[in-house]
């Protein structure tokens, strides 16, 4: 495996514990530093406030060149998540760039959670509710920031 | 994808023409349409690249579909790894999957292609258009008066930064100059201290200078390199890629850091710092002469570019010259100018004659 893609994930391990961004966390697996758990804390005065979203990142040798596939482990609904957790993120896909780490990654996924992109849904449902039925759209939001919890 | 920052900037409009390369990129969707000849503008950051395998002329134009990410032009650009889930749409399921194939189709023709290529006699590309464009015909005929070569590289959108990066490492090599291979040297050490000044973390490019940058660029002004190991560097995905990421961060360093001159290229609706993380520092996504500006200047590498349209105004190439400015060069010994090839979207590499 190549030491490069291990180097630079301990200094964005290192980079996330010394200058945290505001809720976020996360951490690479004891025994595997290419899978990484991390945690994203809603947005206050969002409808995901005070949910604690799990997610997972799956890296691999060829970070920071590719990105890493990224998955919410919690229950998500939002406009650009799918139901099994995957996200719609153009800069974990076509716009990805070795300048993120884990931290900036971790940050954009917390900025989509209150600024969802409607026009590229990937739970259509969640998309109709968020364009035409705001307050039924926070009703289902508030579901998963509960669920969050357990 | 489709979320996020924006591309749009329509600053510096090209003309598209006809050509002799279906040109697409894995960006690229179902708005390939055919266009018999005339100009036609075109919003440059549309990702069109060559494949060089398809030689009916066609003129390929895509606009809105790869354009603005913060405001989709359509609904169905989502694709995600192929999969949708059970409560999408089953409109959205089958677009969704379409488009996850067709890009993924456009990306296995475009990778047939090596990232950079053996050297071709300039003949194989007229050959390209002997059943297409006289025009195309007629400048490749005066293109070959003075040029005998031409090395393609992958149309994968990082064409302009590998074209630079090899023509560059070239050139030095073949050069047998000790001072233009130190001056090279240090040009690159002294884009470290630009990169922190324009505020990016040590880890983005501390690693990959030390292990590859600072190393190949050593190896080449040690003279170790030939023709073939250099393509071997270039053909190898790690270490090309670290090139032309390392070659896109300087472009973006040296804009941040000029920002007030360059800002006024871009559309209104984008400031430099997203421009820099959507169209620079982004992998696979084109370059325009914004970028060529800022990479010229940044490493003092003059560059002239072949600029090759279907546009029968001119019967000649028009040629436009990059060169580093005079102030702060004086006195430092001067490279031969690369000489690149430009295609509407795409960048490949010439070879003056002797």
């Amino acid at each position: 495996m190549s030491t490069e893609a291990r180097r630079r994930l301990m200094r964005d391990f290192k980079r996330l514990q010394n200058d945290p961004p505001g809720g976020i966390s996360g951490a690479p697996c004891p025994d595997n530093i290419l899978l990484w758990n991390a945690v994203i804390f809603g947005p206050a005065d969002t409808p995901f406030e005070d949910g604690t979203f799990k997610l997972a990142l799956q890296f691999d040798e060829n970070y920071p060149n590719k990105p890493p596939s990224v998955k919410f482990i919690s229950k998500m609904f939002h406009p650009n998540v799918y139901a099994n957790g995957e996200l719609c993120l153009d800069i974990l896909q076509n716009r990805w760039s070795p300048t993120y780490d884990v931290a900036a990654i971790l940050t954009s996924i917390q900025s989509l959670l209150h600024d969802p992109n409607p026009n590229s849904p990937a739970n259509a449902e969640a998309a109709n509710l968020f364009r035409e039925n705001r307050k039924e759209y926070n009703r289902r939001v508030k579901e998963v920031v509960e669920h969050s919890w357990e | 994808m489709n979320m996020g920052g924006g591309v749009d900037y329509n600053n510096s409009t090209t003309e598209t023409h006809e050509k002799t390369e279906a040109s697409i990129s894995s960006e690229v969707k179902e708005t390939v349409d055919i266009h018999s000849g005339s100009e036609k503008e075109e919003t440059k950051e549309t990702p069109i690249e060559n494949t060089n395998t398809i030689t009916e002329p066609q003129n390929v134009s895509t606009t809105a579909e790869t354009a603005p990410v913060s405001s989709p032009s359509n609904e169905t650009s989502d694709t995600t790894e192929g999969k949708t889930t059970a409560n999408a749409a089953q409109e959205a399921q089958i677009t969704s999957q379409q488009n996850w194939e067709y890009e993924q189709s456009i990306k296995k023709e475009v990778e047939k292609t090596p990232l950079v290529c053996l050297t071709e006699d300039i003949q194989k590309l007229y050959q390209e258009y002997e059943q297409g464009s006289e025009v195309y015909r007629q400048k490749i005929m005066k293109l070959a008066e003075r040029h005998s070569k031409i090395r393609r590289c992958r149309g994968d959108g990082n064409c302009f930064y590998r074209a630079f990066g090899f023509a560059w490492f070239e050139r030095l090599m073949d050069s047998k100059d000790n001072n233009l291979r130190q001056s090279a040297l240090k040009s690159l050490a002294d884009t470290i201290p630009l990169f922190k000044e324009a505020g990016y973390q040590e880890l983005v490019y501390q690693d990959i200078y030390e292990e590859h940058i600072e190393k190949q660029m050593k190896i080449v002004a040690n003279g170790e390199y030939d023709e073939d190991m250099l393509l071997t560097i270039f053909q190898t995905d790690e270490i090309s890629n670290c090139i032309v990421f390392y070659l896109r961060l300087i472009t973006a360093a040296y804009l941040k850091l000029h920002r007030e001159e360059y800002e006024p290229f871009l559309g209104f609706e984008f400031g430099m710092d997203q421009f820099c993380s959507s169209s620079v520092e982004a992998m696979d996504q084109e370059a325009d002469h914004i970028h060529v500006m800022a990479l010229t200047k940044a490493l003092k590498v003059p560059v002239e570019i072949a600029y090759m349209s279907g546009s029968d105004a001119m019967e000649q190439v028009n040629f436009h010259e990059f060169y580093p400015d005079d102030e702060g060069s004086k006195g430092t010994v001067t490279l031969k100018p690369l000489v690149l090839l430009y295609r509407p979207g795409h960048y490949d590499i010439l070879y003056r004659r002797e």
